[in-house]
């Protein structure tokens, strides 16, 4: 993937994550923002729901308040014909059990001829209630016993005939009462009282609340919704005492609350992720247009110089040939090498040479900008290079008065570029020129070892070195050491980024190491140690 | 030993011309790559050494053509591109090889030696030199453009090649210059005899056991050279 398309991935990642992570969050905090409203909404229902039943519980107590006026107004006899009288003349019950302290039935009168049909169809409706189920209530012993502090009144509901049916019970100490309330009674009570709507005011027309009793049958209905058969009621709430079997259910459309809160949020989000995505974009785009001019810009700067230093081969090699010839013509005529024309055709000479490398140098760094350097192996004698370089940097290092030393042992012949080995060995070569010129001597050293098969030179000066912190930095492109060592010494500073790339496409490296002396002790100067492998390697571009 | 330069820069054709005429070549130049074409059939070179970028056909063009109707034809590029993808469609092509710009008078010496050697070694056994002659204290190969003394192995040039074997064809006999101009030097006008005095002088250093009293080539005084 090329440093573009890298550069591309990025600014669409700074994008895109921003934008998913944040709609994320926002459609989570507006899901949770309609979940909420919706719970606020069924919640209000249920609020509804319960303030019915409080309305029911009023006219229940209302009831309940007339049947402990007739329990209290009942005569204390166990005369069956005055209690007979006495429950007649009350309009919300007409019969009733009457139960003695100890719990046993006085009334109706469990007598052949005495009990009449209606009564004994009663007490054998309320037979588990007399028989013992009203009996064994804890609190009614409590209330008949007179030690207790449990309830003295109460109701029990039951069913019987396909209808549900009520006992409201009264304990006064000496006996119970219970007087029975018949459902449709109590329905038709509650239904003559319920308010007209749930909520006096309110617009109920698309709902309805529903009073449904312990068989699910409707008692009683509010609003002119009609609920779809399997629809779930927004709402349910239970009954209190004595309809505790009786619930209130609340149907209504989906509320449009809650939906336009979410849509009014959600709109909100979505146009905020556009302003964000709009900014993220407008940015990703001023980032990308800025690397991209300065990606065009430096491309057409190697391009340029690129382009410049091809056109300077043409007439640099008319110079190197010239000079060449002009050379050769000095030494048929014999010229002492100390005349003014030698001399100054010696330097035209060297600095061709020099030209000739530094146009090598950006070619080959403009190559490898673009990702094109490659090698080319050939079967070659190491050795046989580096007397060529040293025979071709002889006359720069002698002007230099830099002393060269050889100990070449590299004569095997093995496979590599070595157009790349010259260029690496040259660039060395001129950097001891420049900055180790103090030292006034240069080592180079070959040698071919095995295990893979490579070829390690070395490098070694005496000028002042390189600080152990420096010696990475020095192959990076352009770094010149800031001190008086670069001072009024020219140079591109791409040299060794060239040679370590050259190096490595062999398989090899090139690296600072430490310099020794011929005892193996440490001394001063700079050492590069340069290992190429003679096996093309995976870095082999070739 | 004829060989076609074609090559658009003047400066650098005719400092070519120069080296290679000093190796004992016989050149002839062309400007443009439809001339090189024009030229070759003409006079049905030997060696052709081909820029890449020249007016009207360009060398990888000039190139397929002379290889159609030569096969065999060694073609030296010398180019300004030296991009390894260059060198390689060069080589591709079915050249013997590739010189870069700037290049030094010494390379192309180099190159062209090298080249002349695989030509020799590809002639037919009846038009080939004798693989040695013992030239005194010196052993020729002329097909490997070398000689050895004692240990020591020079390279000689194509025209040092052609004056050895004369003059140890001539053995005891003085060589004039104008045998050996009409003989090595191939060309249509007579350099002055200090051109030829000065390459015999230039031989003596490296094929001498001591130049400065040469006994392999003696110098007979105003007429010529000889091997005794």
């Amino acid at each position: 993937m090329n440093a573009n398309a890298r550069l591309g991935l990025l600014l669409s990642a700074m994008v895109v994550v921003p934008l998913v992570a944040v709609g994320f969050v926002g459609w989570r905090l507006v899901g949770d923002q309609e979940a909420l409203a919706r719970h606020s909404v069924e919640s209000g229902f249920g609020e509804r729901l319960k303030s019915l039943d409080q309305a029911v519980q009023t006219i229940v107590r209302g009831y309940e308040r007339d049947l402990a006026r007739y329990a209290a107004e009942l005569p204390r006899t166990t005369d069956p014909q005055a209690l007979r009288e006495a429950l007649g003349r009350q309009p919300r019950t007409s019969l009733a059990l009457v139960l003695d302290r100890k719990g046993r039935l006085v009334f109706p009168p469990l007598v052949a001829g005495i009990v009449s049909q209606r009564e004994l169809a009663f007490l054998e409706r309320t037979r588990p209630v007399w028989e013992g189920g009203l009996l064994e209530s804890a609190a009614l012993l409590g209330a008949l016993d007179g030690k207790a502090s449990g309830p003295d009144r109460g109701w029990i509901a039951y069913f019987f005939g396909g209808g549900q049916h009520f006992l409201w019970w009264f304990a006064d100490g000496r006996r119970v009462v219970a007087l029975e309330v018949s459902g449709i009674d109590l329905m038709t009570e509650l239904v003559s009282q319920l308010p007209e709507t749930p909520v006096a005011g309110e617009d109920t027309s698309d709902e309805r609340t529903v009073l449904a009793d312990a068989t699910g049958r409707i008692v009683y209905q509010w609003g002119s919704r009609a609920p779809a058969a399997n629809e779930r009621p927004k709402a349910t709430v239970g009954m209190s005492e004595p309809l505790e079997s009786w619930t209130l259910r609340h149907f209504a459309a989906e509320s449009t609350l809650p939906g336009a809160i979410a849509g009014t949020l959600r709109t909100a989000l979505v146009a905020g992720l556009a302003g964000l995505g709009l900014a993220l974009g407008a940015g990703a785009w001023l980032i990308w247009r800025a690397r991209t001019r300065e990606s065009r810009l430096a491309a057409q700067r190697v391009s340029f110089v690129n382009q410049v230093s091809h056109e300077l081969k043409t007439p640099l090699t008319s110079i190197r040939m010239y000079a060449d010839l002009l050379k050769s013509a000095h030494e048929d005529a014999e010229l002492d090498e100390a005349e003014p024309a030698a001399r100054h055709l010696a330097v035209i000479t060297r600095e061709s040479d020099r030209l000739s490398r530094l146009i090598k140098n950006v070619l080959t760094f403009a190559r490898g900008q673009e990702n094109r350097l490659a090698i080319a192996r050939r079967e070659v004698v190491a050795d046989d290079i580096v007397t060529a370089t040293l025979a071709t940097h002889g006359p720069a290092l002698a002007q230099a008065r830099i002393a060269v030393e050889t100990d070449l042992a590299a004569k095997a012949s093995i496979a590599l570029d070595p157009d790349a080995v010259e260029q690496i060995l040259s660039n060395l070569l001129s950097n001891v020129e420049k900055y180790a010129r103090t030292g006034g001597w240069v080592k180079v050293t070959t040698r071919v070892l095995a295990g893979p098969v490579r070829l390690v030179m070395r490098v070694q000066d005496r000028g002042p070195g390189i600080p152990t912190a420096q010696r990475e930095q020095v192959f990076e492109p352009f770094w010149r050491a800031s001190d008086r060592l670069s001072d009024g010494v020219t140079g591109t500073g791409i040299g060794l980024d060239i040679a370590r790339r050259l190096a490595r496409l062999h398989g090899g490296d090139l690296a600072v190491v430490d310099s020794e002396g011929s005892d193996g002790q440490a001394v001063a100067g700079a050492t590069f140690e340069l290992v190429v492998l003679a096996e093309p390697g995976p870095k082999d571009a070739s | 030993m004829k060989v076609l330069i074609a090559e658009d820069d003047e400066g650098i054709r005719l400092g070519l011309k120069e080296v290679l005429e000093g190796e004992g070549y016989t050149v002839i130049e062309a400007a443009d790559g439809q001339e090189a074409v024009e030229k070759f059939k003409s006079s049905d070179p030997e060696l052709v050494l081909l820029d890449i970028m020249m007016p009207k056909m360009n060398g990888y063009d000039v190139c397929k053509v002379l290889l159609a109707l030569k096969p065999s034809l060694p073609v030296i590029f010398v180019s300004a591109k030296s991009e390894e993808i260059d060198r390689v469609v060069g080589l591709e092509l079915g050249a013997d090889d590739f010189i870069s710009k700037p290049f030094g008078v010494r390379e192309v010496v180099a190159r062209m030696r090298a080249v002349t050697r695989r030509i020799f070694k590809s002639l037919a056994p009846e038009r080939r030199d004798p693989e040695t002659v013992q030239v005194g204290h010196l052993v020729v190969h002329p097909q490997e453009l070398r000689a050895k003394k004692g240990d020591e192995l020079i390279d000689l040039s194509l025209r040092d090649v052609r004056i050895l074997l004369l003059l140890q064809r001539e053995k005891g006999r003085v060589v004039s210059r104008e045998m050996l101009f009409n003989d090595c030097w191939d060309m249509q006008y007579l350099p002055n005899s200090r051109t030829i005095d000065q390459h015999i002088s230039k031989l003596r250093k490296r094929v001498e056991l001591d130049s400065n009293n040469p006994t392999l080539i003696t110098t007979v005084h105003g007429v010529g050279y000889r091997i005794e």
